[in-house]
């Protein structure tokens, strides 16, 4: 999809990109840990509760 | 993820997001109703099948318990495509640009609106979908929701006639931020999006550490303005294109003349 070339990543942009990355995978897990906590506190259930009857 | 990233590009938006907004509400599966809805679709319509997560989020407040599970959801979704269900995926995101879209056949005066006001959907999330309901244990933000009116509210009241005798002043209010939202969204690009939407505001931090992301390359890009007039919140991607306001919607990137705005992803 790209035209033309791309300049090299100065130090900074690759150091930015680089947390970014770090701050991506962090909060994959956070995500999965917190779904997985949800739904063994019953949450998921709790949800279903008061989208139906509510 | 570059599978995703080749589907998003030759996707046409428009159908997917009628095919959306068909299965968000198509009736059956009603125990998906433990699923959060990735977009803006009352919970409440006769025809709902997931739950609407601000509706989940103000009922946790209200019992005073962080809803782990929701958030999960949401921001994995969140941690990979950014605000991408707001793009493909939100019903009430596709009405409002139908609308707008037919304010411009029509060709009503369009109106832009000053990005100052970008920050009062985390206004709305923090005050009336969180502090609110915690405080009065009553869903306020869905009490008065646009789409809630438009998806329940009114289908409810039309179906069931022991409602109609219980309609009264806030019913009245509501109707009135419908109606004010419906003329706002012909004239202007997805206003409940850029100021209002509690959901968009979950989301919209995600697109700065999302796996799928923009890039623009600044040797290309000739700042002609192609991508904000195809823009659906109205933003100029060269300038950020990790804007929070992005609904990652894929049209600039189509539209570029110069091909300076791409599509990426790592995983």
């Amino acid at each position: 999809m790209t035209k033309g070339t791309e300049a090299p990543p100065s130090a900074t942009a690759t150091a930015t990109r680089h947390r970014s990355l770090l701050a991506n995978r962090a909060l994959v897990v956070v995500s999965l840990l917190a779904l997985a906590l949800g739904v063994a506190l019953g949450q998921a259930w709790i949800t279903w509760l008061n989208a139906t009857l509510l | 993820m570059s599978g995703l990233v080749s589907f998003l590009l030759k996707a046409k938006r428009r159908w997917l997001q009628l095919a959306s907004f068909a299965i968000m509400n198509s009736v059956v599966l009603q125990g998906a109703k433990s699923i959060p809805c990735l977009g803006m679709n009352c919970y409440a319509c006769p025809a709902a099948i997931f739950a609407c997560p601000i509706g989940t989020l103000q009922h946790f407040a209200a019992l005073r318990q962080i809803p782990f599970y929701t958030l999960g959801v949401l921001s994995l979704v969140g941690v990979l495509v950014g605000r991408s269900a707001c793009g493909w995926l939100c019903p009430f995101g596709w009405l409002q640009e139908l609308a707008y879209g037919l304010g411009r056949r029509l060709r009503w005066p369009q109106r832009r609106v000053s990005d100052r006001f970008g920050r009062l959907p985390y206004l709305f999330l923090i005050v009336l979908a969180i502090a609110v309901p915690m405080l009065t244990l009553e869903p306020w933000f869905s009490k008065l929701c646009p789409v809630g009116t438009l998806e329940a509210g009114i289908p409810w009241v039309l179906i069931d006639p022991a409602l109609r005798s219980q309609v009264g002043t806030l019913y009245g209010l509501k109707l009135a931020i419908l109606a004010a939202f419906v003329v706002w969204m012909v004239l202007t690009k997805r206003p409940f999006c850029r100021f209002v939407c509690p959901l968009g505001a979950i989301w919209s931090p995600f697109n700065r550490v999302s796996s799928l992301h923009l890039a623009v390359e600044e040797a290309s890009c000739t700042q002609c303005g192609v991508c904000q007039r195809v823009c659906p919140v109205d933003i100029r991607i060269y300038e950020d294109a990790g804007s929070t306001r992005c609904v990652r919607c894929m049209e600039c990137v189509k539209a570029c003349p110069e091909g300076a705005i791409r599509l990426t992803g790592h995983f």
